[in-house]
């Protein structure tokens, strides 16, 4: 009796097939003997020690990343859980980086054991700070979002301040699976059956974990101590992966959700499909980038690859996942008392502002101390001071008018230009402008960053309307939008040209070395951006009641929502040009806004527009202050303050809407 | 026959008009008439396409076939706000309307007549005063929306749609979160409504019982067609009933009004 295979074993074997083939491809090119009169046998050294490991590590690299990712999606009872969205891989990355500087000794010792030290670390910071909501998904993710864009930035600034020496590390950050040797095959083989075993003997906690906490404890299961044997264990893995050959992002994700849907049902048969399938997918997509790499040596690192096509698996994925029903958070206590005379607040912070500006001219760090300067110094001073502290006002400024739009448009409070990739769409967009012509003026720069943020906030949005994304949802899609976005920029780094120290300028945000035109352009752009927003108070007032509401009571929804995200598209591609991506301002001012009882469209906007100025310049003045006479970059510091930020909202419980 | 030919006289003109979501009928083509001044109840089991012909009715969304008129004219004749200003819409779900107190909410109504740009003339604001006097609302007018009840939420929504000044209310089941009390006091406020400014009413209802002692007029649907139509007497009969919902329902009378409820058997 033949029964017929089913067809999901099929495609992967068809897809294994493939990728053996191009294997094979590469194997016979390099077989031993076929050239003839050389004194070493290069083409044997090759293939024994080059291209066998290679394919040795991308399938063992993508079981123990499957495995990984089905472990966390089950623990954590999130679809989207995996070693890249939770951090872990970043963290790992950013302890490496921070080890190889400062300790180089234990690198040499174990590179395995600090990137697990650092992903840890990432994981645990993420269960702290989401521990209180009971993990819920969102927030995990949201939580392992900001770990990662943190760690990834400060990997960067590592990187500009120390030059040449660590572009090697962040070349090797893209995932390169280029080997010499068997050793990281060797050290990812017995971890990946250490993992197997466990995971097979833990099963049964593992099948209970997937169930709510109330049926597991229940079930009389000791939850917290199996649930963190268990993230260890994926935790370990990943890690693993990423101190031999680096960040490979979504293989951990798109591997068990790929088993589900060829068909594994069970735990048990999850546990095969899952390692296997992340198996051929990282091998393929090593082989696929071998291919186009051709004779012209390695130019897209693996690992930003498998992002480049992961990204848009994720994105078309989300309205097909089935979420987790999580228990609704319960609303805040309290909202924010409105403002009596919310005019007179303004004005209030706009003199703060204004006190803030002249603060940040005069007072600084000489190398006699704290000095406020005058006169003559002054002037001279200023020359430098002023551009920078007007391009970080005024860049914060417009992020925080970006922010309000965003999350008026969308209805949703957790919803930014950072939040949902628009700033990293912008970088992508700067990166194409840069890699087509290497000496791009700004003019050019800023058509190519806006038309990036444009295409990644009307894809988003479109994803989201065509799956009828609730807020949730949306987030996810901005994660992915980001990891998207992210890959195309480590690709165009991994190049190691002008243009990459151009870009890993951009992504941290630097205003060190901006001229006093640009920051007349930041300035013009402003104005240019505010007063039609201003002006499109009742719009930003009816839309966040969403499209129907909006229809019935006569507001032209689509001309509205269309002019509203140009407008926010512009807005976050200039201001990303000089800060760089991930401020989180444009998440935080609209919020602090509200917090002190600015709630109406227009005043909300208002009060923003200066909170941003003044959140970004006093971000401005720290970055040079902290560590004088270094400097920090002014988007990376205020990265960090965000991330503090958005720590405290996840902690206390965002209101939301559903 | 009169009728008919002078479209003028109907508030809505349906004809043939149906609506498909991928694939799937939703309504199969619909022909019917709607008066000015009368208060509809939509009925039907669930999937029978009631919100789906309201939101038709709304020009929320378009008919696959079939045209649409309203006052004589088709409704994509219509520019955005031209149309809200004679017919306003309340979905299902209200939104919450964060940061916003009643008043505000309630001035909203008035931007199909003022605009994006226009100024919040003195008329606009005896307008939305009214609304607020209407629905008893004068006292919460500085609450915020977040802040409200149940059913003062509710309230504050359908002064949104008074201010609008609409000729029509469409209502998407305005009841279906309230107690019994609330619901009551709604819908006699939108009987009362309707009965004193001559206000078409058509609002989908679950509860046939509610709708009976409320509307004018019942229009009856079930799996995307018009299965009974009339006045609540008419409906309310076991075998009409019985079309309707595929249930054994039988037909009792209020002890003091004598009007006819129903019970499952």
């Amino acid at each position: 009796m033949a029964r017929p295979i089913p067809l999901p074993i099929l495609l992967w074997s068809g897809l294994g097939l493939f990728a053996c083939a191009l294997f094979g491809r590469k194997v016979v090119a390099q077989w031993p003997g076929l050239q003839s009169g050389q004194v070493v046998d290069l083409d044997s050294v090759i293939l024994f020690y080059g291209l066998l490991p290679r394919a040795a590590v991308a399938l063992l690299a993508g079981a123990a990343l499957g495995l990984s990712g089905l472990l966390l999606q089950r623990i954590l009872r999130n679809p989207l859980a995996e070693p890249s969205t939770l951090g872990i891989s970043a963290g790992a990355q950013l302890a490496l980086a921070l080890a190889t500087l400062y300790a180089p000794s234990i690198v040499a010792r174990s590179s395995a054991a600090v990137a697990f030290a650092g992903g840890i670390a990432a994981v645990a910071l993420i269960l702290a700070l989401t521990w209180r909501r009971g993990l819920e998904p969102v927030s995990v993710v949201l939580a392992g979002m900001m770990v990662a864009l943190t760690a990834n930035a400060a990997g960067a600034a590592l990187i500009l301040a120390n030059g040449d020496y660590l572009f090697s590390l962040f070349i090797w950050g893209g995932g390169s699976l280029v080997q010499q040797g068997w050793d990281p095959a060797i050290a990812i083989g017995w971890r990946l059956a250490l993992g197997l075993g466990a995971a097979a003997l833990l099963m049964r906690p593992l099948a209970i974990l997937g169930l709510d906490d109330v049926a597991a404890r229940g079930l009389g299961l000791s939850l917290n101590a199996s649930r963190l044997l268990l993230i260890a264990l994926a935790v370990w893995l990943a890690t693993t992966v990423v101190s031999e050959v680096g960040i490979i992002g979504f293989v951990g994700l798109a591997a068990p959700v790929l088993a589900t849907l060829s068909g594994a049902r069970s735990l048990k048969q999850k546990l095969v499909a899952a390692p296997l399938i992340g198996a051929v997918l990282l091998w393929l997509t090593d082989g696929l980038v071998q291919l186009a790499a051709g004779a012209g040596g390695e130019r897209v690192p693996t690992g930003a690859a498998t992002a480049l096509l992961g990204g848009p698996l994720l994105l078309w994925l989300l309205p097909h996942l089935r979420l987790f029903e999580w228990p609704s958070l319960e609303r805040p206590a309290h909202t924010a008392r409105r403002a009596a005379r919310p005019w007179l607040r303004i004005a209030m912070l706009g003199m703060a502002g204004i006190g803030a500006l002249a603060i940040a001219l005069l007072l600084g760090q000489g190398p006699h101390g704290w000095s406020l300067a005058s006169g003559d110094v002054l002037a001279d001073l200023v020359a430098w001071r002023l551009p920078r502290v007007v391009v970080a006002a005024a860049s914060g400024s417009m992020l925080a008018a970006a922010g309000v739009v965003i999350q008026r448009v969308t209805a949703n409070p957790l919803a930014s230009p950072e939040v949902l990739g628009i700033g990293a769409g912008a970088g992508a967009g700067l990166a194409a402008v840069l890699l087509f012509a290497g000496s791009a003026g700004l003019g050019w720069q800023l058509a190519g960053s806006t038309a990036g943020a444009l295409v990644a906030l009307v894809v988003i949005l479109v994803i989201a309307a065509r799956g009828n994304l609730g807020p949730e949802r949306l987030l996810f899609a901005g994660i992915a939008m980001n990891a998207l976005c992210s890959a195309v920029l480590a690709a165009v780094i991994a190049l190691g040209n002008a243009q990459s120290y151009r870009l890993l300028g951009w992504l941290t945000g630097s205003t060190i070395q901006v001229t006093g035109l640009e920051a007349s352009v930041v300035v013009i752009g402003l104005v240019l951006i505010t007063v039609p927003l201003l002006l499109a108070g009742r719009w930003l007032a009816i839309l966040p009641l969403g499209a129907g509401r909006a229809l019935a009571i006569g507001l032209s929804v689509r001309l509205a929502r269309n002019t509203l995200i140009l407008i926010a598209a512009f807005a976050s591609a200039l201001a990303a040009q000089f800060v760089g991506p991930l401020s989180f301002v444009g998440l935080i001012a609209p919020h602090l806004a509200r917090m002190i009882g600015l709630d109406r469209s227009r005043q909300q906007l208002a009060g923003a527009v200066i909170l941003g100025a003044l959140l970004m310049m006093l971000s401005d003045w720290l970055s040079r202050m902290i560590f004088f006479p270094y400097q920090l970059p002014v988007g990376l510091f205020a990265s960090l303050l965000g991330g503090v930020y958005l720590t405290l909202l996840l902690g206390r419980g965002v209101q939301r809407r559903g | 026959m009169d009728a008919a030919k002078n479209p003028d006289l109907h508030l809505y003109d349906v004809d043939g008009a149906s609506f498909v979501a991928g694939g799937r009928t939703i309504l199969s083509p619909l022909t019917m008439t709607l008066e000015p001044g009368r208060f509809y109840g939509l009925v039907g089991p669930n999937g029978s396409g009631k919100s789906t012909l309201l939101k038709l009715l709304a020009r929320q969304q378009d008919p696959a076939r079939g045209s649409i008129r309203f006052s004589g004219r088709l409704l994509e004749t219509y520019g955005t706000r031209d149309f809200a200003r004679s017919v306003a819409y309340m979905p299902q779900f209200t939104p919450p309307a964060e940061g916003m107190n009643v008043r505000e909410l309630v001035s909203l109504g008035r931007f199909p007549w003022h605009g994006a740009l226009g100024r919040f003339s003195a008329d606009d604001e005896d307008k939305v005063t009214r609304a607020l006097v209407q629905t008893s609302l004068t006292k919460l007018a500085e609450r915020m929306v977040d802040s409200l009840s149940g059913g003062e939420r509710q309230r504050a929504w359908l002064a949104m749609m008074l201010a609008q000044d609409a000729r029509c209310l469409l209502l998407d089941e305005p009841t279906s979160a309230l107690d019994l009390a609330h619901q009551v006091e709604i819908l006699a406020l939108v009987r009362q409504l309707s009965r004193e400014q001559d206000i078409a009413v058509v609002a989908v209802l679950h509860d046939i019982n509610m709708a009976a002692s409320f509307c004018n007029e019942l229009i009856a649907l079930r799996e995307g067609q018009i299965v009974a139509r009339g006045s609540p007497d008419l409906i309310l009969d076991p075998a009409v009933l019985d079309s309707i919902y595929g249930l054994a329902m039988g037909i009792t009378r209020h002890p003091q009004t004598g009007a006819p409820i129903s019970y499952v058997l």
